[in-house]
């Protein structure tokens, strides 16, 4: 670490700025409508009102929140384990790796609407995977998966997977292969280094992956609004309808602004929890 | 890694990519479904093709996609390791507040940011053109960049700079010729974050264009109220096809550079 | 300290590059007595809501270069209008959007010199309640909600009760606009859909809360459900209806006896057009009977204009979802209070949490 001040400043300034016009501002600006006076379809009266918060508060938006919280936890699980392993393997796949990269992200660069579409596809009761199970003998009639929280998982998960992959890759990518040989030669067993050096040393990595994973698939709406016909109150959705449905910019103000506190305050409790454990203090 | 545990390893990551790569073939094949339904099979046509190419809506959308996530990845990528850079070395006041900033892109709800964006440029009077877009995007894009690198910096080995700079290399010559290497493959993947949320982002992007300059998600999630056009599908199934084509063409010359190199 | 000064030169720098690339849409502002075309015409409509082919056609004839653009949703077009920070020509609003819009101040007066072929629009669209001497708008295309439904599984559904079969579990999906939801409750409970008091609300949540035990989804495009089989019968647009009969024949649409809802999409010009004649140019050439035919020959739903439906065939004049028995019962949707329709919201809301 260095303490020098003025390069500091001098090499932040440009993102620093950017980030102030494009992102501060805007944000204290949807700060101060979430307390205006609401006039209906969009219209802002700049009289001080709490109604947006006395709405927002009410238990139907806590529970909205509450089952997405669940969903993009479950998803975001399932993408640390299917992720990791992975990551694992790009990252000892020697002059391949940055090939292999890439083919994770090139699914990414078509529409996710009609990537969505073919989950749709593969997922109805008359889908390619109900006939393959049917025809396998495996089961006799349709499982019903979409329009379930099943359907809501692996959209997330399909969704968000790379976020999880791409910062794991990163930190496993640089691991000193040193330090295993070291556990090795110590007499540790496979299973040993890996809970004890690998896992440990990639952790940042890992907690990159959830906060952009978790963070993210938590106020995403096309794919619950697309997989689960509707049928379930997502905050993502509660928000985009606030905007784009009611109009009631007050409302959808307050309701973001509040999902955003309670998920930052989430990621520093996250981030003073595990630098506990680790080294890795350098977070945040 | 022993061989068993990189055939199990292998096995397991082949199974992660039939999971990314199934629906890309599902969609591919409906290119050429007869049905302007996305969803039901009802027979084989090549019309979407020709319609594809008759339709410069989304030939222009698609063009304009590309620029703007290009010029987002560029920007984001240049602000995402100096920002990441300053943080991991630096201690400074307000250091805490500004890696506070950092996380609120991550968090904010897309649709939040783009009728923040949207007032504020109709407070500040600008009229809406394809590089509106722009600022929103790197506003998301960068966060994901910085993210990337601090769990890269985080776990590296900071000997080799200090080594380098004991043997008096200047910082410039330290960045360019130390850091910079070491920090390559973070920077490759934050930069393919930021390009991928860039290409494939609909909210912002919808609300900060101006006349004429849709970009290809924005098109796309407007005919959703009479079905997306298998339109669509083709493009995607040329777009698929071309980079696979390019990416099959760098792996065959490293496969034979393989060759060569075991014969020697 | 140097700092804050480069960082407010930059903003500065930052600002400048966004407008200077922002303005190449500023064109010469036109009085509104000019009778002059413009280079260009900015017009803003519906996602997959034309024939392409129109528009070449009208560039061709008339050396104007129309600029395309699309949206999803009545508010995203508002939103965006109110932000002044884009200058369309033309757009398509739907029906008490139109009456909205024109309260805001956001519309211009047409002028009808212009607008001769609006004499090819059926008696029954002009002056609507909407928008009462057609002061800011004229009709594009409309359509209806009612029931679509599959002829080899279902009895041709007399009322929107149909849905709430317990026969047809999990074959069914209601529209996702809560609006139009809860609408249907009204009309089967023969309430005022534009008017609902509390209590006829409260009646209305308890019955969407029993259609959410029959549905398999809410869903405001079910045509493919529909050609699938997945779904029998479904609350849904004319236009779905249309598209999903073209593929699959056992699918037939009707309006129901408790009423339907009916919807109009209309040209407007906003204030923030420079070029008001030459939108109202462009929206004549639109009215011309083929002109009008070619685009309801593309998409699915029903036309306004008298001239142009003498020239359809009778099977296409016949199609049911394109052009229906509209019973009596049936209504526009009007402008709404906020409160009523935060209402109508809530209760979609509710249900899905249950």
């Amino acid at each position: 670490m260095v303490r020098n001040i003025k390069a500091a400043y001098l090499m932040l300034s440009p993102t620093i700025i950017w980030l102030l016009a494009f992102l501060v501002v805007p944000v204290a600006m949807i700060a101060i409508i979430s307390f205006t006076t609401n006039t209906g379809f969009g219209g802002i009266l700049y009289e001080f009102s709490t109604e947006a918060y006395t709405l927002a508060f009410s238990s139907l938006y806590a529970q909205a929140i509450w089952q997405s919280l669940w969903w993009a936890g479950l998803a975001t699980l399932s993408c640390v384990l299917i992720g990791y392993p992975f990551a694992y393997f790009i990252a000892h796949a020697g002059k391949w790796k940055n090939l292999l990269l890439l083919l994770v992200m090139i699914p990414f660069w078509t529409n996710l609407l009609i990537r969505l579409y073919s989950w749709i596809i593969l997922m109805n009761n008359q889908g390619a995977i109900n006939n393959l199970l049917i025809k396998l003998g495996i089961i006799s009639e349709p499982i019903t998966m979409l329009y379930t929280p099943f359907a809501v998982i692996i959209g997330l998960v399909y969704g968000f997977l790379p976020f999880m992959i791409l910062p794991i890759y990163a930190s496993i990518e640089q691991l000193n292969q040193s330090y295993l040989e070291a556990a090795e030669d110590l007499g540790a067993n496979p299973v040993r280094t890996f809970f004890r050096v690998t896992l440990p040393l990639t952790f940042p990595g890992v907690l990159s992956g959830i906060v952009m994973t978790f963070v993210p698939a938590v106020s995403v709406f096309v794919v619950t609004d697309l997989l689960t016909g509707g049928r379930l109150l997502m905050i993502g959705n509660v928000i985009k309808d606030a905007f784009l449905v009611e109009m009631n910019w007050q409302l959808g103000s307050a309701i973001s602004l509040l999902l955003m506190a309670l998920v930052l305050i989430s990621i520093v409790i996250l981030m003073k929890f595990t630098s506990k454990n680790n080294e890795t203090s350098s977070f945040m | 890694m022993r061989p068993r545990t990189r055939k199990i390893l292998l096995i397991y990551s082949v199974l992660v990519f039939m999971f990314f790569y199934i629906p890309l073939v599902v969609l591919m094949a409906f290119s050429f479904n007869d049905s302007k339904l996305g969803t039901v099979w009802t027979g084989f046509t090549f019309e979407w093709y020709v319609k594809l190419f008759n339709n410069s809506q989304i030939i222009e959308a698609t063009v304009n996609s590309l620029i703007v996530a290009v010029i987002t990845t560029i920007i984001s990528t240049v602000l995402g390791v100096l920002g990441a850079l300053v943080l991991h070395r630096y201690i400074f006041p307000g250091r805490k507040a500004i890696s506070f900033i950092f996380y609120i892109p991550v968090v904010i709800p897309e649709i939040v940011l783009a009728v923040a964006l949207l007032s504020l440029y109709g407070a500040m009077n600008i009229q809406l053109g394809l590089l509106t877009i722009v600022p929103g995007h790197v506003v998301f894009a960068t966060s994901f960049v910085i993210l990337v690198l601090l769990a890269r910096l985080a776990g590296m080995d900071n000997a080799l700079e200090e080594a380098a700079k004991d043997l008096g290399a200047n910082e410039w010559h330290t960045f360019w010729k130390v850091t910079f290497p070491l920090l390559f493959p973070g920077i490759l993947a934050g930069a393919l974050m930021a390009f991928t949320i860039s290409l494939d982002e609909f909210v912002v992007a919808f609300f900060t264009t101006g006349p004429g300059s849709n970009t290809l998600p924005v098109l796309v999630y407007s005919m959703v109220r009479r079905g997306v056009s298998p339109e669509i599908n083709a493009l995607s199934t040329i777009l698929i096809l071309l980079i696979i084509f390019f990416v099959s063409i760098v792996g065959w010359r490293m496969m034979r550079a393989d060759r060569k190199g075991g014969e020697v | 300290m140097a700092a804050p000064y480069k960082s407010l030169l930059f903003l500065c720098i930052v600002t400048l590059l966004l407008t200077a690339c922002g303005d190449k849409s500023e064109s010469s502002s036109a009085e509104d007595s000019n009778q002059e075309l413009a280079e260009e015409l900015y017009f803003f409509n519906w996602g997959e809501n034309i024939d392409p082919e129109i528009l070449e056609d009208f560039e061709e004839e008339f050396g104007v270069k129309v600029i395309y653009d699309t949206y999803t949703s009545n508010q995203e077009l508002i939103t965006k209008l109110n932000s002044d920070t884009v200058d369309y020509d033309v757009v398509v609003p739907t029906d008490y959007f139109v009456e909205q819009m024109a309260e805001e101040g956001l519309l211009q007066e047409l002028n009808m010199d212009n607008l001769p072929n609006f004499k090819n629009i059926s008696e029954e669209f002009r002056n609507p309640s909407f928008d009462p001497d057609n002061t800011y708008s004229v009709p594009y295309l409309y359509g209806s909600i009612g029931i679509a439904y599959n002829t080899e599984y279902v009895d041709e559904p007399r009322s929107w009760e149909a849905l709430w079969d317990p026969a047809y579990e999990g074959r069914v999906t209601i529209q996702e606009t809560p609006r139009e939801g809860v609408s249907m409750a009204l009309q089967m409970l023969g309430y005022d859909m534009n008017d609902p008091s509390d209590e006829e609300l409260m009646e209305a949540k308890q019955k969407i809360s029993e259609v959410n035990e029959n549905i398999l989804a809410f869903d405001n495009t079910p045509a493919d459900k529909l050609v699938s089989e997945e779904v029998w019968l479904a609350q849904t647009y004319s236009d779905q209806a249309g598209t999903a009969i073209a593929e699959n024949d056992k699918i037939s649409y009707l309006l129901p006896e408790d009423g339907g809802m009916l919807w109009m999409d209309n040209f407007v010009v906003p204030v923030s057009s420079k070029n008001k004649y030459t939108a109202e140019v462009f929206i004549n050439y639109m009215l011309r009977p083929e002109v009008s035919k070619k685009l309801t020959d593309a998409i699915p739903s029903s036309n306004p204009n008298k001239a142009a439906q003498e020239l359809m065939s009778e099977e296409e004049s016949n199609n049911p979802a394109s052009y229906p028995e509209i019973p009596e019962s049936s209504s526009f949707f009007e402008y709404m209070n906020q409160e009523q329709l935060g209402k109508m919201n809530q209760i979609y809301k509710e249900i899905k949490v249950e």
